[in-house]
């Protein structure tokens, strides 16, 4: 690492998170000034006057340059889409994790322009006004999420268009498509209009944006006195006013076009998960090969150009969250997720030689952001793996590895096309997309275990007393197991088809009120399509429901299968008493459920059988189902943070959970319930049709001692490949000990630089939650193959 | 802390669970302690069992036991791997309570058979790691052609489990090897022209 990055790096590290009301203010200035638009024109114009009249930012020392906030770390709000109370911004301010310094400037804006504005015609206040009482009481009770009610939706990736096209090229083709625009024949001709003349002004503002860049580092370079610096402000200025209008033509010039795209993107709207490059090594490959071959770049200056980038991300804390969504996702991390390897269109293995400087720079930057990922093939080489799980092996959570092939295999079915489907890749946590073409939107989680729950309450939530679900008969009163699973079954229909009454609702209000003309530019065939992002414009349009706690789910089924039905060592009226006494003075009972019923992730046939049965339940339910942009609804499997709020509202479970406690994360077993070693949770695991996902999340934690030397990462490496050959779609590791944990719960002050693995994404240990981080604690720790 | 009784139908269906895994690494399956030999019948079942499904088979064995029997035991595995503690008879006896010539015995007809294991000696200072006796151990296992010697070095790490059966641990004063003891033993087994490995204290 160069002595530059080190000290960017560092800068980065120091810097704490703070809240801008920079963008508010402008954002709020231009809609009480515009005249009446149409919507995706009243965006534009609103990106266009932010990027117009926002702060510009170069640091000291910067090579790539750009903020999303007038300064490192600095976050924007987005009244329009989520208008915080003053409460809300002492919450952010106060609260012991992922806490954003609020200033006295911003509360005063937020407290006289932007809550008098904003206050009940934000995109939050509209979509909890829409949902229907019965939407309200499940999303209380906490059996879903919502996704959109503080972010708009993302979960997009960008292609490799930026890198072939300039905006300026993207407007031609803009320009082209409105004027075949046939207002006599196509009934849509005005709607497509105006979101083509919104991509155009969209792209405008951005090349103005990027323009401003270079007119303060000419101003910079006037003033410095330091000869070397002054070149690179030169130089920095150079590349601003050829990127992103035009297509890039070097190495610097390409991290530069997708830095300011990247940043436009993510001020237009506070999309989910960033945004990304997808995949950086094949993109970059070409100018970096180019450079060399010209004697214009060195593989250390392309080192250097990377390391500035890698701290480029790691400034933007993610949009402040508060309430349910700062539970479900409670991280700085904002998602960015870059692919390494994976494999190329025509079928053949992306990994190249920029592949592993970009796992060097992963290495050596260890940093927070952005996220990074293997997507391995068969196809890929040993070596690539064996340097990813180098990489693992330090412990601090990145890269997770992902299979390619399984990637494809999911998109295929998907129906994407087979090019499409290997241009694509996975982003967020573990979401399958195909990149630069599609738009998979996650609109929440859904908890399994609550809706088991439910089914034993006879549809009363025993945490609230409130009828929430169907009454589908005592279950005491049932005579088998397919009984109990029948009622379980229709609970989940019914809060299905809630969830998916209120997502149709939110789609449409996001597809006429908050429409995304400079994303929709970026993304095909939205140009071609005349049609926005967030309608019908993207080539391939899915919506997801996110299942949480399959691992708490099936032992508590098994259970009940096991102990009422099957052995009858409990009757059902035992159970259900001891449940609803949160086991107290059922201690006995507790620990037979604990310890002697059949459970998930031990490679046992019985548990996973339910495991299948819980995951067709779920699948039958969701997949296939129309979304309202021509698109369909599809299932994948992760869980954030989610699994511990979740189990925060989950009463104990018939597996011997106790009340409150987390919930199983991802499709990893419940905490403590594999006992049978790495190789039978990956044998459970791959008893999910992984095919039918659009991704599912594993975890593994294990001990750096079984990790040691070459045979360690022999282990290591033979246990990735034999998921993967049983259709595992992703699997990430947890390198660390339990007393380690322990000792940084104790004393974070000493660890703060300790990174565990969390979900989809790694986080600094000490801003967990005390209830997340017991929890990543008591994720079994693997002391042995 | 308890075992269990399994069938051999059971533990191949077991065995069958992690194949992936086996075809995956190379990996297979190695029956250890206490001592596979002293259930010849079944583990000669499980050793063909595995061979027949094309799974690679280890078995770990002290050696003593009656000459035909242990020879039944060991043929059917792929690769043994022979423990051998002390080369003095009367260290033998003290630490193991018995002698050691029937080892030597079962160990030669290995050998005579083609079949040559891998020897494994715990190094364990005081007992069985003076010169002398490394220097014996040198002789005899390269007068064998012995293809491999992995040297474990001794650790306490099994007191808390004695503590927890009620046992004494006689070994609780006994110091683990140091690296450089270690070293110095693998140097004079190497000089002898033998391929010597040292495992992990663990």
């Amino acid at each position: 690492m160069t002595e530059r990055v080190a000290r960017l790096r560092q800068a980065s590290l120091d810097a704490t998170p703070w809240l801008s009301i920079e963008r508010a203010r402008l954002v709020t200035d231009f809609y009480r000034q515009a005249p009446p638009l149409s919507a995706p024109l009243m965006r534009a114009g609103a990106l266009r006057h932010v990027l117009e009249h926002r702060t510009i930012y170069i640091g000291p020392e910067e090579l790539i340059v750009g903020e999303r906030g007038p300064a490192p770390k600095g976050a924007p709000t987005y009244p329009e889409i989520c208008c915080h109370t003053l409460e809300d911004f002492d919450i952010l301010h106060t609260r012991a994790k992922i806490s954003y310094r609020v200033g006295e400037e911003a509360r005063r804006a937020q407290r006289d322009e932007i809550i008098p504005f904003w206050q009940g015609n934000s995109m939050r206040d509209r979509i909890f006004a829409e949902m229907t009482p019965a939407w309200k009481d499940a999303y209380e009770a906490g059996i879903y999420t919502e996704f959109m009610e503080q972010r708009s939706p993302g979960h997009t990736v960008l292609g490799d268009v930026i890198y072939r096209k300039g905006l300026l090229d993207l407007r031609q083709e803009v320009e082209r498509s409105l004027a075949k625009l046939d207002f006599f024949n196509d009934p849509e001709a005005y709607d497509k209009e105006q979101e083509l003349k919104a991509m155009s002004v969209a792209a405008g503002a951005v090349i103005r944006f990027a323009e401003r860049h270079a007119e303060l580092a000419a101003k910079l370079a006037a003033e410095e006195s330091d000869l070397r610096r002054k070149a690179e402000l030169e130089k920095i200025a150079d590349v601003c006013r050829h990127v992103p209008a035009h297509a890039p033509r070097d190495f610097w010039e390409a991290l530069q076009a997708y830095w300011f795209i990247h940043l436009s993107v993510i001020t237009e709207q506070n999309t989910w998960d960033s945004f990304n490059p997808g995949h950086l090594d094949q993109h970059l490959h070409p100018f970096y090969q180019r450079g060399l071959d010209a004697g214009t770049l060195t593989r250390d200056q392309a080192q250097e150009l990377l390391g500035c980038f890698w701290v480029k991300f790691n400034n933007q804390p993610a949009p402040p969250k508060v309430g349910v969504t700062a539970a479900e996702s409670g991280t700085y991390t904002d998602f960015c997720n870059i692919n390494t390897g994976g494999l190329r269109p025509d079928g053949s293995s992306g990994v190249n030689d920029l592949t592993y400087l970009v796992l060097d720079v992963i290495d050596e930057m260890r940093l927070l952001q952005p996220s990074s990922n293997l997507q391995l093939s068969r196809k890929s080489p040993d070596r690539f793996l064996r340097r990813g799980l180098e990489i693992v092996r330090k412990g601090w959570g990145q890269p997770s590895i992902f299979n390619a092939d399984m990637v494809v295999e999911e998109l295929l079915r998907q129906g994407k096309s087979i090019e499409d489907a290997r241009a694509g890749g996975t982003s967020g946590c573990v979401e399958t997309g195909a990149f630069g073409k599609e738009a998979y939107i996650l609109t929440g989680y859904f908890n399994l275990p609550k809706v088991l729950e439910i089914a034993l309450n006879n549809g009363l939530d025993p945490r609230t007393g409130k009828r929430i679900g169907i009454e589908t008969g005592d279950p005491r009163g049932f005579q088998s197991y397919d009984e109990v699973f029948t009622a379980f079954r229709q609970q989940l229909r019914h809060f299905v088809d809630i969830k998916i009454r209120g997502n149709n609702v939110i789609e449409r209000l996001y597809a006429r009120h908050l429409p995304a003309p400079l994303l929709s530019m970026l993304v095909d065939d939205c140009i071609s399509n005349g049609s926005d992002y967030n309608d019908r414009g993207p080539r391939y349009r899915s919506t997801y429901i996110m299942a949480v706690a399959p691992g708490t789910c099936t032992d508590s089924l098994s259970a009940i299968r096991y102990h009422v039905f099957d052995k009858q060592t409990l009757s059902m009226a035992e159970l259900l008493d001891a449940v609803r006494a949160n086991f107290e003075g059922h201690e006995k009972t507790r620990l037979l459920l604990w310890n002697k019923t059949p459970k998930y992730g031990n490679d046992d046939a019985y548990a996973d059988r339910i495991l299948a049965q819980v995951f067709d339940a779920f699948y039958d339910e969701v997949n296939g189902r129309p979304n309202t942009k021509g698109g369909t609804y599809r299932v994948n499997y992760l869980s954030t943070t989610c699994h511990v709020y979740f189990g925060g509202v989950t009463g104990a479970t018939t597996d011997g959970r106790k009340a409150w406690e987390p919930h199983s994360d991802g499709i990893s077993p419940a905490q403590g319930a594999d006992r049978c070693g790495p190789t039978a949770v990956i044998k459970s695991a791959a008893r999910m049709d992984h095919a039918r996902t659009g991704g599912t999340l594993l975890n593994q934690k294990f001990t750096p001692k079984i990790l040691e030397g070459e045979e360690g990462l022999n282990n290591l490496l033979h246990l990735v490949r034999g998921y993967f050959k049983l259709d595992g779609h992703h699997i990430q590791f947890n390198v660390v000990t339990a007393d380690t944990l322990r000792e940084a719960q104790a004393h974070p002050e000493k660890h703060r630089d300790l990174i565990v693995r969390v979900a989809g994404y790694s986080d600094y240990f000490c801003d967990l939650t005390a209830p997340l981080q017991n929890e990543i604690i008591a994720r079994t720790e693997q002391t042995g193959f | 802390m308890a075992g269990r009784q399994i069938t051999v139908e059971e533990l191949i269906g077991e065995i069958e669970k992690d194949l992936v895994f086996f075809e995956e690494s190379g990996g297979g399956v190695t029956l250890s302690g206490g001592e596979p030999v002293s259930q010849p019948d079944a583990a000669i079942d499980v050793l063909r069992a595995c061979r027949a499904r094309r799974i690679h088979t280890a078995i770990e064995t002290c050696g003593f036991a009656p000459a035909d029997t242990f020879f039944r035991v060991a043929i059917a595995a792929d690769l043994v791997l022979f423990d051998l503690k002390a080369m003095d008879p009367e260290v033998h006896r003290r630490t193991t309570n018995v002698w050691n010539a029937r080892i030597f015995s079962n160990l030669e007809a290995l050998v005579a058979a083609g079949r040559p294991p891998t020897v494994r000696i715990p190094v364990v200072p005081g007992v069985n790691d003076s010169d002398a006796e490394t220097r014996r151990f040198a002789g005899y296992l390269s007068a064998l052609r012995i293809p491999t010697v992995e040297l474990l070095p001794f650790h306490r790490i099994g007191a808390e489990k004695y503590r927890r059966l009620g046992m004494p641990y006689r070994v609780a004063d006994t110091p683990e090897p140091t690296a450089a003891d270690m070293s110095h033993f693998r140097d004079m087994i190497a000089e002898a022209g033998l391929h010597v490995l040292v495992g992990e204290p663990a």
